[in-house]
């Protein structure tokens, strides 16, 4: 039963889930290396009528796109189906995203799409080649004000929490 | 024992341990993998896709909503789904998973967003509670039972339905997923060189 291509499936199929988590790290941060760090440097990348093009331009639209609408937003990659090619050497991969956009105006946006794949081994290292996003719903909701007297507050940039590591660093807030 | 038999003692022990751990890693993946496959099947309305995540002998019970085999189940899962709504997704979260020889006792979070047909909006929260069995290396569900903990309806403002022309998704071979491998739109394109900002 165990053998080293077994082992093998179990690190290719880590890395791609880890750089769809790179990827939706950076774009929640604005962090426009760690974004592009989960493509291939020639890849292109599709958002139906909205974007299409390639890497460069979609890091810089994606950052400015969202800032201009949005004052916060979270992506969550949840379900993610992977078909690998026979020899291994590229994979097409439907990860389920669920995303929560703050609107600079009142209320949220809420919505669910698919994040379509082709992804390309080199080396050791996968990544994305072609991309191609599907939103499959998206509504708007009520936002129940909410500021940062009793919890720290995300932001785009390396002051957000998550860039100060350690973890633990940081002094506790009174009510944490 | 001598030292030659010591040594290859040593070894047989580290790779009885490898082995072990990478079959707990393996195992659970494989378990991911099936669930995953199942959400896929039933957003997609693909039965093949869906009847490959159950032993062909599975029961599936849904409460007083449904109990029977899986050839019904599947029937009538995608019946309720297209009749009631004209989108869903079903996304899981927490996964827990106890093993038991060749038995596996799974308890998996849901969250399901469904776009009714009147316009309203269904979110849920729920979870499905599955005996997975293993035959001939691969995992799958023999019994599964669903409950549904939380579930809000309510009045709902579409502000998307789809990126076109790649969404929103469909329910047949159609949908852009299906489409692999998938390859990088030429340039000439529409959807390769819209811009809207």
């Amino acid at each position: 039963m165990t053998s080293a291509s077994d082992v093998q499936w179990l690190i290719d199929r880590m890395k791609i889930r880890d750089c769809l988590g790179r990827y939706t790290r950076g774009l929640d941060r604005h962090d426009a290396a760690l974004i592009a760090s989960a493509f291939w440097p020639e890849a292109r990348i599709s958002y139906g009528g909205r974007f299409g093009g390639a890497l460069d331009d979609f890091v810089a639209w994606s950052n400015r796109s969202h800032a201009e609408r949005w004052t916060q937003h979270s992506h969550n990659i949840t379900n993610q189906n992977v078909l690998f090619d026979d020899d291994r050497a590229g994979a097409d991969v439907e990860s389920y995203v669920q995303f929560f956009h703050r609107n600079i105006g009142p209320g949220i946006q809420i919505g669910i799409g698919r994040y379509l794949d082709r992804f390309e081994r080199r080396g050791e290292d996968w990544r994305i080649i072609a991309r191609e996003l599907v939103v499959d719903m998206m509504v708007q909701a009520d936002h129940m004000p909410f500021d940062g007297a009793r919890f720290p507050m995300g932001s785009w940039g390396e002051d957000d929490l998550s860039y100060q590591r350690p973890y633990g660093s940081e002094p506790a807030g009174e009510e944490a | 024992m001598s030292a030659p038999e010591a040594e290859l003692a040593a070894l047989r022990e580290r790779l009885e341990r490898l082995e072990s751990r990478q079959r707990y890693v393996d195992d659970r993946l494989g378990i991911h993998e099936c669930l995953w496959r199942y959400c896929r099947g039933l957003d997609r309305h693909d039965e093949e896709l869906e009847a490959s995540a159950f032993w062909p002998d599975a029961q599936v019970n849904y409460g007083r909503a449904f109990s029977g085999s899986l050839a019904d189940f599947i029937a009538w899962g995608n019946q309720g789904h297209g009749s009631f709504f004209d989108m869903h997704q079903h996304h899981l979260t927490n996964v827990t998973i106890d093993f038991d020889g060749d038995q596996a006792h799974v308890e998996s979070y849901l969250i399901n967003m469904m776009r009714r047909k009147d316009g309203q909006l269904d979110i849920g929260g729920a979870r499905y509670i599955d005996l997975f069995e293993q035959r001939e290396g691969a995992w799958r569900i023999l019994i599964r039972e669903y409950l549904p903990d939380v579930r809000t309806t309510g009045p709902a403002t579409m502000t998307g339905l789809g990126l076109p022309p790649s969404g929103p998704g469909r329910w047949d071979k159609d949908d852009l997923s299906y489409a692999r491998p998938l390859k990088q739109r030429p340039a000439d394109d529409p959807a390769a060189t819209a811009w809207r900002t």
